[in-house]
């Protein structure tokens, strides 16, 4: 199995949780409320375009 | 040969591999193109590091009272009916097959123990996954992929481990059902042969140790820890299959 290891993903793994938050915060709504909704309550793709209301 | 930047389509598909949102076919292609591709090999790297990155780092804040109330209002009801299969409707409804099938003399005589019923189960399960295109609903060898996958679907998301360097890659997974209620299988792979693993509650929270038995010429071998009951089927060696089991139990891998 091939392992990839980007300079890039090791620079984001040891960003602190500030900088993130920060970086979050600054997104448009629309990106926010669906990262958060994907990445944090797990929502899947469909459900995340219902509570959104993208369809 | 040279490698130019991945095009936007590229991308997006590897964004929602990550995601478990590809179908089968889909995901074995963008896994290709990832395995010949260190261009998109690294941007899925960036993708992983980010989910990586949220999922430790981030502390869990309260959503706006807004966002629930929509989230609630939207897909809460499904999600409710999802999280919560009964387990004591499973056990009534293994019961209640036995006494149809057998004309009720197992509950009389108690010849033929549940656990026998669920191996038969989780057997044809096994044996439907193979007679499909692919033997999984999401296809990855990466476990951080794999146990998200199962979260919105699946009350239970079980305990994925890696053991790919010991000769059982993670292929992927899918949901099963037993009587009426779903049921992750995790996929693992041993030479050509196919292992699912099944993740059910555990009747009590008391270690059991790995039993093995043969359902139809296939092996299953059944443990339980902390209150979660694993169910390892496969056509592989039983030795093979106990070794597997063995490996899982003691893998420390979580994530």
């Amino acid at each position: 199995m091939r392992h990839y290891h980007a300079p890039e993903a090791e620079l984001i793994a040891k960003t602190d949780a500030e900088h993130l938050r920060a970086a979050i915060a600054a997104l448009p709504t629309p990106f926010r409320e669906t990262l958060v909704l994907r990445d944090i309550e797990g929502l899947d793709y469909r459900e995340i375009a219902e509570t959104t209301e993208c369809r | 040969m040279t490698h130019s930047a991945p095009d936007d389509n590229s991308v997006l598909l590897v964004h929602a591999y990550l995601d478990g949102e590809l179908d089968p076919a889909n995901a074995l292609g963008i896994a290709q193109q990832m395995g010949s591709d260190p261009a998109l090999a690294a941007e899925g790297e960036r993708v992983k590091a980010l989910q990586r990155l949220i999922h430790e780092r981030l502390p869990r804040e309260e959503a706006p009272p807004g966002l629930h109330a929509r989230i609630e209002a939207s897909v809460g009801g499904l999600r409710r009916q999802r999280a919560q299969p009964s387990w004591r409707a499973l056990a009534a409804s293994i019961a209640l097959t036995a006494m149809v099938a057998s004309g009720s003399t197992w509950f009389v005589v108690g010849s033929q123990p549940p656990n026998m019923m669920i191996a038969d189960a989780l057997v044809s399960d096994h044996i439907r996954a193979l007679m499909a295109p692919e033997p999984v609903d999401v296809v990855s060898s990466d476990r951080h992929t794999v146990k998200p996958w199962f979260n919105g679907r699946i009350s239970n998301s079980p305990r994925v481990v890696d053991l790919a360097k010991q000769d059982f890659p993670l292929v992927g997974g899918r949901i099963d059902v037993v009587g009426q209620t779903p049921v992750p299988t995790l996929v693992y792979r041993h030479a050509k042969h196919v292992i699912s693993v099944t993740a059910m509650p555990a009747e009590s929270r008391f270690e059991v140790g790995s039993t093995a038995r043969t359902v139809n010429g296939y092996n299953v071998v059944h443990w339980s820890e902390n209150g979660v009951s694993y169910w390892a089927v496969s056509d592989v060696a039983a030795k093979d299959l106990e070794e597997f089991a063995r490996l899982f139990r003691s893998s420390p891998n979580e994530l």
